[in-house]
């Protein structure tokens, strides 16, 4: 058995602008590879797919702990840095949705969550097309929520506003360590 | 669908320790090193070098690049050549000031072609909980098998003091 364990998939088939998948993340697992693809708006504006830490209670944390640094790479302009401490939110953390077939796909590895002694950690690479498909961006992203509480889950969301998005997946793995 | 990953060695470190080793590079498949929470006895680096035949290889052909991305400060590069280890990594020890790695490693059991890898990490760090990482690679040019993966501390004045280090084989 393969020590990389598919624990959850999330389809995206009506018009959301949020998006929460919990109850992923547990004492089972320390590092999570998540796997988030094809998000296509509604509408033809594109926009920024941002990511904040649920917990068990299903609130999603919105409080100012989140630190975060993306290198950005574009296809047909100058590269650029985008860092922040204290905010809300994983600024682009996933990337743009566009409208299809302006989409994307993204990695995001997420270290000790289900931990209530330690902060949780991310790392994230994504490649999405912009403005009509003729501008692709990719970012190398890493993040930290600074508080130590247990997290079990994560909530995507349009955090630029700019509309809804009605397609997507959300595939989530643990990596097992086996002592 | 995902590829599959077949464990290969891991090491928790709940004491000190002086280094790490993850030996079992013995395919020619490609294997990923996951280190969760390493932290050290001192704010120091966590470099690491390959071994050869179960022993470090601490000649000086280690060549190696990144981009250390800062959430508090301008990004930088992290670049040299002919090194004894690869030190990607920024200092951690204290409360909080944990690094995550994730390295790809190619070649590893190909005695006529260099090993490589390719890295990426996130750290907080200088025990002010400043969050920094690296993305970048690194290759050994000598043309020699490699059988593993080992951490250390490069100035022999730290130790390793906690973190969980993991060899997966990709099939």
């Amino acid at each position: 058995m393969s020590n990389l364990r598919l624990i959850n998939e999330t389809e995206i088939t009506s018009s959301q602008s949020s998006t929460t998948v919990n109850n992923i993340f547990s004492s089972d697992y320390d590092i999570y590879k998540i796997v988030v693809n094809d998000f296509s708006q509604a509408g033809a504006t594109e926009t920024a797919i941002s990511m904040r830490y649920v917990n068990s209670a299903s609130s999603i944390l919105t409080d100012s702990n989140y630190d975060y640094a993306f290198l950005t790479m574009k296809t047909e302009a100058a590269f650029a840095e985008g860092r922040n401490t204290n905010q809300t939110k994983l600024l682009w953390a996933a990337g743009y949705s566009g409208a299809s077939p302006d989409t994307m796909g993204n990695v995001i590895y997420v270290f000790n969550p289900f931990s209530s002694s330690s902060y949780t950690f991310s790392l994230g690479q994504n490649f999405s097309t912009d403005y009509g498909a003729t501008y692709g961006v990719s970012w190398k992203s890493i993040g930290v929520y600074t508080q130590t509480n247990s997290v079990t889950g994560i909530n995507l969301f349009d955090s630029d506003g700019a509309g809804a998005y009605n397609s997507g997946v959300i595939r989530t793995y643990g990596l097992r360590v086996d002592s | 669908m995902a590829g599959k990953l077949v464990q290969v060695a891991t090491e928790t470190v709940t004491s000190a320790v002086s280094s790490v080793q993850l030996i079992g590079t013995t395919t020619d498949d490609v294997y990923l090193v996951t280190v969760m929470g390493a932290e050290m006895s001192s704010l120091v680096d966590i470099p690491f070098r390959f071994t050869v035949s179960g022993t470090a290889d601490s000649t000086s052909n280690y060549d190696y690049a990144s981009k250390r991305l800062v959430a508090s400060s301008s990004f930088f590069n992290i670049s040299a050549t002919n090194q004894a280890q690869m030190d990607m990594s920024v200092a951690v020890s204290g409360s909080n000031d944990l690094a995550m790695f994730m390295i790809y490693i190619y070649n590893a059991n190909n005695s006529s072609e260099y090993t490589f890898c390719t890295l990426e990490s996130v750290n907080t760090s200088d025990s002010t909980a400043k969050l920094q990482g690296d993305m970048g690679g690194g290759v050994l040019t000598v043309s020699q098998a490699t059988n593993g993966i080992e951490f250390f501390d490069n100035g022999a004045t730290a130790n390793i003091t906690s973190g969980t280090f993991t060899l997966y084989r990709v099939v």
